[in-house]
């Protein structure tokens, strides 16, 4: 059980001069306890597949199950209420959807409304503040006065105080800086560890994607162009050219030095102090004379 | 080198309490291009909406080309000077994306054949000629920031400010939008301000400038600043890959040097890779 994708496609502005077909026969099967990244260009759909996974965006046709709930394409589809509390999705910039004056309010808002007790979403409003990393005294204060980063931490505690199985989140680290969304990185990858949960990220950066995914979904012009295996993909240079897509920065600089200095290295090394070591190697040990 | 931008002892606060700008000083020169880089809440936006007027400062001046900036002269500075903020979703006005980018430059007394060349010639360096009759809240968050940039580039003004304006494009975008940088640049008319945390759109600037707690706490070529590490930490940023794998190979005594620039850092290796 996670979640499928059965010939999914999706219009924007049916029947209009603006419409646009933004999921084309899109096939998707996502287990869960993944890590998976979604990537693409700008405009290939990325947030329109993703907010299919909790049915806040319905198929146009096609069907989407999601854990046991079946989502039928162009259809009305009964009690999907539940889905979005196993599903939790993070919008782009949700720190812009705080609203209320506190900021344990804010995190309560998602339990209160699929009917859990005030005491106890009180409870899961602490839980999930820990999770994110935020000292328990930020609870009373107003979400308005903190930080960007610390305003988007609270949006995503509040997601995952309705305590969801997956947790999909659109570009949760743009426009942080680089100490910003490190932290925010490293938190995902815990709640992945620690929590089990599934994680499905859309991110531009391929640093990150290399450091905690393990599976690589491409979206290029509304239609899978990649499903698999990070590394598969970012040895695939035919496919990176064909997509436009980025390589991680060390596997540029490790290419870089192959042709430079004609060697072979592993180009899966995915640290410095690795990088160091085969380079030391190939180049005939350490250096103790100079 | 003329300077085009000088400020002087200034300092904003939002809250009469605490000071998102706390006596900055800074001189940008004509035609150059300045990276500015600090952690999310430096004063980094805030500095650029004090430059375009949008905030009026608590002490201190600004001078833009020999004008103090008051409230007589914000409108002429504002002709000079073209801003992309760093969330597109609050710079759209018109209907169509056409419209938009023509909003701009209806204030600048333009004839609209020349509107209409400009738009067409900064609609396609951003790779947008598809939408041009599309409503731009329907766009997505990185094609509407392409939009911003190109309205800000068809007002053709002597100084662009991009606030993060690439934080949102994929890498595809980013290198469109740094190539288009590094052509105004080549041009040389413009004087340009990025606000990043790209490092490699740093590497690009002539001079990059540090922002902490509202204040300028460093400023030098990219390959002096890039590389202090102690520096970087202590504003929430991180040296680049080239720094760190420079550091590690110190430490086998196989290059002497940090390197910033990776061309230079795989140099080094190929000379010791021939002398070995
Ligand atoms: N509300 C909308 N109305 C019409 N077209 C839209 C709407 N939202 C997105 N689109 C179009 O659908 C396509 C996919 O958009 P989106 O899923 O936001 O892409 P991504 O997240 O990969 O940038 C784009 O071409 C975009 O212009
Ligand atoms: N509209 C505002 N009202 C109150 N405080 C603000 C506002 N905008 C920014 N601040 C505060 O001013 C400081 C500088 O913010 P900003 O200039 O946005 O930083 P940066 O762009 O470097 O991330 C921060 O402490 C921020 O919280
Ligand atoms: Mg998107
Ligand atoms: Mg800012």
């Amino acid at each position: 059980m996670g979640i499928q994708f059965d010939k999914v496609n999706y219009l924007y502005a049916r029947g209009t001069s603006q419409e646009k077909a933004a999921l084309i026969d899109i096939d998707l099967n996502i287990d869960l306890n993944d890590f998976i990244a979604i990537i693409g260009h700008t405009g290939s759909g990325k947030s329109t597949l993703i907010q299919h996974m909790n049915a806040i965006l319905q198929p146009t046709s096609g069907v989407v199950k999601i854990l046991d709930k079946t989502i039928i394409g162009g259809r009305k589809n009964r009690d999907i209420n539940i889905v979005r509390k196993r599903v939790g999705l993070v919008f782009q910039f949700p720190e812009y959807q705080l609203f209320e004056e506190t900021v344990e309010k804010d995190i309560m808002f998602g339990p209160l409304n699929f009917g859990v007790t005030k005491e106890e979403s009180a409870i899961k409003a602490r839980e999930a503040l820990k999770w994110v990393g935020l000292d328990q005294d930020l609870l009373q204060r107003s979400p308005l006065n903190l930080s960007g980063g610390q305003m988007r931490r609270v949006a995503i505690a509040g997601i995952l105080a309705m305590e969801p199985d997956v947790l999909v989140l659109d570009e949760p680290i743009a426009g942080l800086d680089p100490q910003g969304q490190k932290e925010m990185m490293e938190m995902f990858y815990n709640l992945h560890v620690n929590q089990q949960k599934t994680i499905i990220l859309v991110t531009h950066d391929m640093n990150y994607v290399a450091q905690y995914a393990n599976r690589i979904i491409v979206l290029n012009e509304g239609r899978i162009g990649f499903d698999g295996n990070t590394w598969d993909l970012f040895a695939n240079y035919e496919l990176i050219k064909k997509y436009h897509l980025d390589l991680p920065d060390i596997t540029k600089l490790i290419i870089d030095i192959e042709n430079k200095l004609g060697i072979e290295l592993d180009h899966k090394i995915n640290t410095v102090e690795n990088l160091a070591q085969a380079l030391v190697q190939a180049l005939g040990g350490a250096n103790h004379v100079r | 080198m003329k300077p085009i931008i000088e400020i002087t002892d200034l300092y904003f606060s939002y809250d009469n309490k605490n000071l998102a700008i706390n006596n900055l000083n800074l001189i940008i020169y004509e035609k150059e291009w300045v990276a500015i880089l600090g952690h999310n809440g430096s004063g980094k936006s805030t500095l650029a909406k004090l430059l375009i007027g949008l905030l009026e400062p608590l002490r201190g001046t600004i001078k833009v080309n020999d004008k103090i900036l008051s409230q007589e002269t914000v409108y002429d500075i504002r002709r000079e000077t073209g801003i992309v903020f760093q969330n597109p979703d609050n710079q759209f006005v018109g209907s169509t994306v056409a419209d938009d980018i023509a909003f701009g430059m209806e204030n600048q007394q333009i004839s609209r054949e020349e509107m209409k060349k400009r738009i067409d010639k900064y609609i396609k360096k951003v790779r947008m000629e598809a939408y041009l009759q599309h409503e731009p809240h329907l766009l997505s968050g990185g094609q509407k920031q392409r939009v911003a940039i190109a309205g800000a580039l068809a007002m053709d003004t002597k100084v662009l400010v991009f606030d993060e304006a690439t934080s949102m494009l994929d890498p595809q975008g980013r290198e469109d939008i740094n190539t288009l940088i590094q052509e105004l640049k080549n041009d040389g008319d413009k004087t340009i301000i990025s606000i990043t945390h790209d490092i490699k759109e740093a590497m690009l600037a002539d001079r990059v400038v540090v922002m902490k707690e509202g204040t300028v706490v460093a400023t030098g070529k990219p390959t002096e600043i890039l590389k202090d590490e102690t520096l970087m930490k202590d504003c929430g940023l991180d040296v680049p890959l080239t720094v760190k794998l420079s550091q590690e190979l110190k430490k086998y005594n196989i290059i002497n040097d940090i390197y910033v620039n990776q061309e230079d850092l795989v140099k080094s290796l190929w000379e010791y890779s021939l002398i070995k």
